[in-house]
């Protein structure tokens, strides 16, 4: 049995002791999941990301004893309730943008934007040595457009499968390998071009 | 032209496998087993993957905590409403065919629990009992019933206990429905018996002193009696002995045996005590209550004609414990039965009743002492012998 599956059980069980009260099988869901779901947020949303991940996991025990499904579920639930709540928080951020009294010409995204398909991506990505794992969540949001990104980073991060993706995002199955696809091919290009530039510097 | 540039020609023909891919998002390929063109990614996943820092659990105390309860809130509702949802499933189950049969099935337990206990009216445990003893159901009849076979029971054992007096009692009321009738009326009994010596001395002397209230109320008594005025106040009439009687009885009673005679004297007293109140044995309730207590007992142990001990005890069993072959017995045992059967009320005429109902089931005579002679030994043989 693999240790993944080991930890699913485990995991499993947590989430059924913790359907009933138990606390301690509680946190022990959060010390699990709380990493991958932060830095998720936080590839979004990094000022808001600790009050968006408490507002899940209150959100989650309440809904807990009524959830049916194990682990596996109860993570995607989770997952797609981040995703939902980072873009409600864009949404009301969008609308509190003031418009600038001076625009560049380009017209491009502000840096930090959300990113969308066939936007100027922040090619300065590096990856360092200190820098945590939020950031560099955050720099391959930055990088990848937002459907490849979020295919990457539910994988990565939230630790779903294909067809867990798909539901979470709204997509068939296939489409969410093939983000994947394009999100790992254009990750690769630019971590090799960033690659060549640290070289030849 | 592609965010990178004029490589998009580059991409077609970095096609990853699908394994591979698998692999490695899922962390399985450590950055230097990967590919060289995707070492890179690897470790840019790998660092994805790393424990959880500081930051990232620095909420954890208050996160949990608001968890907590919000958790345990939920669990408390989610009991409460599970006990609700559980009983309206219950019921939403339940179709009203379902639900009508099994108050159906109810109603039919606790009649038939009812039943078996003698617990329903009488009105309708009889009918319901009848019916039942055709299709070999035996449930008890209604209490009246009951002792009525009590009485049957009893009327073979009269004199042996106070139970079997109690239950020639009974007897004696169902043998007669007139006077039964008459004396269900509990607490009555005087009102019929005064209302009909008054309707009697109205009748001899043809000259009203039965007041019209009077008379529509023992009219009423005939009435629930299902028989006339004349006959009701003849039949209690008969049910008693007068008071010449009992104390002709008594003198009788001293004709007899040495015993016979002790008797006799305490026959005559007594007799003479009910007599001359004029109550032909309504009163004199006290002393009465208690030789009828133990009239059972002495008119069945004195059988071999020891009465001194009825003497002892009461009046009453004077007549009987000194009469196991004599007519003494038989005079004093209306008299006896009297004060024993309704203690306090001096119910004179149901006590003569029981008496005669001991003694053959047939009515005494008033004033008729041959008669009363003779069925008062086969009472007090009776009485004594059983």
């Amino acid at each position: 049995m693999r240790a993944e599956d080991q930890h699913s059980m485990d995991l499993d069980q947590a989430v059924d002791r913790a359907r009933h009260g138990d606390e301690l099988a509680f946190a022990a869901i959060y010390k699990a999941w709380q990493p991958g779901l932060y830095r998720f947020v936080y590839a979004r949303e990094p000022n808001v990301a600790e009050d968006i991940c408490s507002e899940i996991w209150v959100s989650m025990a309440k809904v807990l004893p009524r959830f049916e499904g194990g682990s596996r579920e109860l993570r995607a639930w989770a997952f797609s309730v981040a995703r939902r709540q980072v873009a409600g928080h864009r949404r009301r951020s969008l609308r509190r943008v003031m418009v600038p009294l001076f625009s560049g010409s380009s017209g491009d995204d502000p840096p930090g934007a959300p990113g969308c398909a066939g936007r100027v991506v922040d090619t300065e990505f590096l990856v360092e040595a200190e820098m945590t794992a939020a950031e560099l969540a955050r720099k391959i949001a930055r990088v990848l457009p937002e459907v490849q990104a979020d295919a990457l980073l539910l994988k990565v991060l939230g630790g779903l499968d294909a067809s867990e993706i798909a539901s979470v995002m709204g997509k068939k199955e296939a489409t969410v390998r093939q983000l994947q696809h394009r999100a790992v091919l254009r990750l690769s290009k630019v971590l090799s071009r960033e690659s060549e530039k640290s070289v030849t510097k | 032209m592609s965010p990178f540039g004029d490589s998009s020609g580059g991409m077609r023909d970095a096609r990853i496998d699908h394994e591979l891919l698998e692999k490695l998002l899922e962390g399985r390929i450590p950055p230097e087993a990967a590919p060289h063109r995707l070492a890179e990614v690897a470790r840019a996943l790998q660092v994805l993957r790393a424990p959880a820092g500081r930051v990232e659990l620095s909420r954890m105390p208050e996160t949990l905590g608001n968890a907590a309860q919000a958790l345990h809130g939920s669990v408390a509702s989610l009991a409460s409403h599970g006990r609700t949802s559980m009983l309206k499933s219950i019921l939403a189950k339940l179709s009203a065919a379902k639900l009508a049969a099994i108050v159906t099935a109810a109603v039919v337990v606790g009649a038939g629990s009812a039943a078996a206990t003698g617990a329903l009216p009488s009105s309708v445990q009889r009918p319901l009992s009848d019916a039942l003893s055709h299709v070999g159901i035996s449930i008890p009849k209604p209490s009246s019933n009951s002792n009525v076979k009590a009485s049957a029971k009893g009327s073979s054992s009269v004199g042996a206990s106070s139970a079997s007096k109690k239950a020639s009692t009974n007897g004696a009321k169902h043998r007669s429905g007139v006077a039964t009738a008459a004396l269900k009326l509990k607490g009555k009994e005087h009102d019929v018996l005064g209302l009909c010596m008054a309707y009697e001395a109205q009748q001899a002397s043809g000259h009203g002193s039965l007041s019209a209230g009077s008379m529509k109320e023992l009219s009423s008594f005939a009435a629930s009696s299902k028989t006339s005025v004349s006959a009701l106040c003849k039949e209690i009439a008969a049910l008693r002995p007068s008071a010449e009687h009992r104390s002709s009885a008594a003198q009788q009673g001293k004709d007899h045996g040495a015993s016979g005679k002790a008797h006799a004297g305490a026959g005559e007293q007594h007799g003479q005590g009910q007599h001359g109140q004029g109550q032909h044995g309504q009163g004199g309730s006290g002393a009465a209550s208690g030789s009828g207590t133990s009239h059972g007992a002495a008119s069945g142990s004195t059988g071999s004609g020891s009465g001194q001990t009825g003497l002892g005890s009461g009046s009453g069993q004077t007549g009987l414990g000194g009469s196991p072959s004599g007519v003494p017995g038989a005079s004093h045992f209306p008299a006896s039965s009297t004060t024993g059967s309704q203690g306090q009320d001096g119910l004179s005429a149901q006590g003569t009743y029981q008496g005669s109902d001991s003694s053959s089931g047939s009515l005494w005579t008033p004033g008729a002492n041959g008669h009363l002679s003779a069925r008062g030994h086969s009472e007090a043989s009776f009485g004594a012998t059983q």
